[in-house]
């Protein structure tokens, strides 16, 4: 930090002498300035960034030739660049595996009329064809639903996507009912912060969804280094501090089945923007419910405006941020530890007596010690809360990790969150009165009123 | 309607700030202390019997926490002896005013208490500091001679362990200052609420999970008499910056801190990594992460007159440095050649005289506590010394080569140090 204001200087020597020049060919006008001071020209620009990318998948081998993987496109800058990549990958005949793209369509959550919400969609259809890669296209709402089908009724249970092959389908894809209860979720949920970590969490739940349901083993994503930065800061205050390793590194393997690829991590958003203004790569501004946020309420937009703010300041905060979390590491998936039931990471809530989360619980055991008249008066008043709910809302707890139980907290009813979470929530405290069952007779308990005589 | 308090149903007079709720004071006194008594337990953080120096600065978590350290010691019979331990950095009108603060809390509770002062371990204080290199990174020195001038403190005293009264902002803080500079093995180490285990002195935190606005709450109450003024020298910037983040985090949820310090407990290290190895300085024998440790460093730049030598990168002043020495003892091997091999070893390796003084001086005073004495002196292998091997004038080479080959562990020319350090 202390050497950028002495290696601002020849940069500034140069500009008054007039003679700036491309640090890469030493020939020609620089059209950007990237990472600290590096002036490039147009072409070596270019070049600089498609080499981040391709080096990105060729180093880390996470996709294998011929792969057939799925690529998310949400229409920002980020996920344009990308899909532009990918197509002149292609162009050059060197792209190794086939690429199939996804649309997570999330306009359910913003008022907009059918009509317009159509729109939107059409204009994501048109540039992905543009690019010649195949479309399917889903909506957020698919989430709240994603109850795996037995084996033999597969045929019954609704789709995931859809692939657009005429530009009519288009508008089949909402559903209300799940849009309703989608909204009803959200705003159950009690902070800005809650509902923004839920819809990251569904997003991607519907991403694996997909691909689970289209058998693709890789999904590829758009994160930029900044956006990463971001995520690991956000991770970081969300209590998220055990998946940081998950959400940035380039192959997500916390899954088991679907790896995460994110193959533009490399490249921060000044880069990405540079690219597109370069090669007229366009993007769509969708409304986002994110709009209405502001750094006053959603943790994310105040992680976002703080780490922005420090890399104009000091252009080494990305950089450095990531490269913390290339340190970190994660506990080892291959001895199949339990996982959250709503973000599908492992659970970090297996912890020690000297530990965050216990305090936390210690604390709020205090509140309580005094009264056990108190407990009971206060139970009388949320009569609508019955024990069966209570249960149900302890077993959630139990199946969550510590960041998604900040996420749910203020939720009085958990029966409102996706389907298919409740239900592994409760298969997981069923599981464990099997195990219970199993051992009864061995279990000197004194709620069997009349033990066994042996 | 009147409030009433959560816990006992009584008037209510607070919403604590940690967690929103509506409570009466004693309620909220005993929540507190208690809090921070779990987190004693759970992190076994004492054993009977043993000496714990509290270090004081007058300010509020130090304030608090000797108050609370002497409430839980009764309460739940720790057996613990306990002692202030206040480090005086030589700011005048910030810290001779917050000692004074210091002064009237052992009376109240009755503590012995020791000033250590900088001007003893090191022969500097902050203001001389400050006046030789400005505002700019003058926090780095301040913090650097901080954290040894404590621990020496407590060595005098005897002392089993320290505690500090560093909350759960501090640390919530220090996780993204660590995360944002990329330091990852203090990344690692910052959430542990004991450190230095191993060899040192451990250090503890009973604060770790009390909220900076708790203790406020507490103080103000309780009426506590603390010392509330910022240091007099600007603050460090960068860790400003980390500080309004956790504090707009806080307004958003207030549990985002200990989320925050969750978060920082969870993370593990990729095995590969690899990690700075912890080691004790050559020259004053504090647990260090180099050869010298920062602090010698740092006073070794004062003493030459060359602040800079211990901040920022060191290697640039480090070389201009070495250089001008080499130059220097070409011209007084040329000008006078019968010099004995010793003294111009002294001269031409890194430590001067007066270094080796400050060094000494902050050694004799640990040697007092039991440290082994034949941690002083300087080694011979160390790197920074071998650096200027090379320009060492022909007889002092022959000599340097000669010891390096004997022993690792030589004390060479060491000379006899002025004594202007206060022996304890």
């Amino acid at each position: 930090m202390c050497s950028v204001q002495e290696e601002a200087i020849p940069q500034q020597l140069n500009q008054l002498t007039g003679k700036l020049q491309c640090v890469k060919c030493r020939r020609d006008v620089p059209v950007v300035v990237t990472r600290v001071n590096d002036a490039f020209c147009q072409d070596c620009f270019l070049v600089y960034a498609v080499h981040k990318f391709r080096s990105a998948i060729g180093k880390s081998k996470v996709i294998v030739p011929k792969e057939h993987v799925l690529v998310a496109y949400s229409g920002g800058p980020a996920s344009s660049a990308l899909l532009h990549f990918l197509q002149e990958g292609k162009k050059e005949g060197k792209l190794r595996f086939t690429v199939t793209v996804v649309h997570i369509d999330e306009l359910a959550l913003v008022s907009v009329s059918d009509k317009e919400r159509q729109e939107k969609v059409q204009e994501v259809v048109e540039i992905v064809q543009q690019r010649g890669f195949p479309l399917l296209l889903t909506s957020l709402e698919c989430a709240m639903d994603m109850v795996k089908p037995e084996a033999g009724e597969s045929s019954q249970a609704p789709e995931m996507c859809k692939e657009v092959t005429s530009e009519k389908e288009v508008d089949a894809l909402a559903n209300p009912d799940k849009g309703d209860k989608l909204k009803k979720l959200l705003d159950s949920l009690p902070s800005i912060s809650a509902k923004e970590e839920f819809i990251r969490v569904l997003r991607n739940q519907v991403l694996l969804g997909v691909a689970r349901e289209r058998g693709f083993t890789k999904v590829v994503v758009g994160d930029t280094a900044t956006a990463l930065s971001v995520r690991i800061m956000t991770d970081m205050a969300k209590g998220k501090g055990s998946q940081v390793s998950f959400d940035t590194t380039i192959g997500d393997k916390r899954y088991g089945d679907v790896m995460v690829v994110r193959p533009i991590r490399d490249l921060n958003m000044k880069e990405v923007e540079a690219y597109n203004r370069l090669q007229n790569v366009e993007s769509i501004s969708i409304p986002h419910i994110a709009d209405q946020w502001h750094k006053s309420n959603s943790i994310e937009q105040l992680t976002a405006h703080f780490i922005h703010g420090l890399q104009e300041n000091f252009p080494s905060t990305v950089p450095n941020i990531v490269r913390t979390s290339d340190k970190l590491g994660h506990q080892d998936i291959e001895s199949l530890p339990e996982k959250c039931s709503l973000c599908e990471s492992p659970l970090d809530t297996d912890v020690g007596e000297a530990s965050a989360l216990r305090a936390v619980e210690v604390c709020e055991r205090l509140l309580q010690k005094d009264g056990a008249s108190r407990s009971q008066s206060q139970a009388a008043q949320s009569s609508d809360c019955t024990q069966h709910d209570r249960v149900a809302a302890d077993n959630m707890k139990a199946s969550l990790c510590y960041g998604c139980r900040l996420t749910v907290k203020g939720l009085r009813d958990v029966s409102l969150l996706p389907t298919h979470v409740v239900q592994k929530s409760q298969s997981r405290c069923l599981s464990r009165d099997e195990m219970r069952a199993q051992i009864s007779e061995f279990l000197l308990d004194d709620e069997n009123g009349d033990t066994p005589n042996s | 309607m009147a409030k009433r308090c959560r816990v006992c149903n009584g008037a209510a007079q607070i919403k604590r700030p940690k967690t929103g709720d509506i409570m009466c004071k004693e309620c909220f006194y005993y929540a507190f202390e208690e809090e921070i008594h779990h987190t004693v337990l759970a992190g076994k953080l004492f054993t009977a019997g043993e000496t714990v120096a509290i270090g004081a600065s007058g300010g509020k978590d130090s304030t608090v926490l000797a108050h609370v350290m002497t409430v839980l010691n009764e309460r739940h019979n720790y057996g613990l002896n306990l002692i202030l331990l206040s480090v005086d950095e030589g700011i005048t009108g910030y810290r001779d005013d917050s000692l004074e603060t210091v002064k009237i809390n052992q009376q109240e509770y009755g503590l012995p208490l020791k000033i250590v002062s900088y001007q003893e371990l090191y022969g500097w204080t902050m203001d001389s500091i400050v006046q030789q290199i400005g505002l700019k990174n003058n926090c780095t020195y301040c913090g650097v001679f901080r954290r040894q001038a404590l621990d020496r403190g407590a060595m005098l005293l005897k002392v089993d362990k320290i505690v500090t009264g560093h909350n759960a902002d501090d640390i919530a803080e220090t996780v993204i200052m660590n995360v944002l500079r990329g330091d990852i093995a203090r990344l690692r180490r910052c959430t542990a609420v004991t450190t230095g285990t191993d060899g040192a002195l451990p250090r503890c935190k009973p604060f770790k999970y009390t909220y900076e606005k708790d203790i406020v709450m507490y103080a103000f109450h309780k009426n506590l008499t603390y010392f509330s003024t910022e240091c007099i020298y600007s603050p460090n910037a960068y860790r400003g910056f980390a500080r309004a983040y956790i504090k707009d985090l806080e307004r958003i949820q207030p549990s985002a801190i200990i989320d925050i310090i969750h978060s920082g407990e969870s993370l593990c290290v990729k095995k590969d990594v690899r990690m700075p190895v912890q080691t004790t300085c050559s020259r004053c024998g504090y647990i260090s992460s180099n050869e010298l440790c920062k602090a010698c460093v740092m006073l070794e730049g004062l003493n030459k007159g060359r602040p800079r030598l211990g901040i920022g990168k060191t290697h640039k002043e480090r070389r201009l440095f070495n250089e001008e020495l080499a130059r220097q003892a070409a011209e007084a091997a040329a000008t006078n050649c019968n010099e004995t091999t010793t003294t111009t070893t002294t001269t031409t390796t890194f430590t001067n005289s007066k270094v080796c003084c400050g060094g000494k001086g902050a050694c004799g005073s640990m040697g007092g506590s039991g440290q082994a004495p034949e941690m002083c002196g300087s080694n011979l292998q160390s790197k920074s010394e071998s650096d200027c091997v090379g320009s060492v004038s022909p007889s002092g080479g022959g000599g340097v080569a000669e010891c390096a080959n004997s022993l690792k562990k030589v004390r060479i020319g060491v000379p006899t140090a002025k004594p202007n350090l206060l022996e304890f």
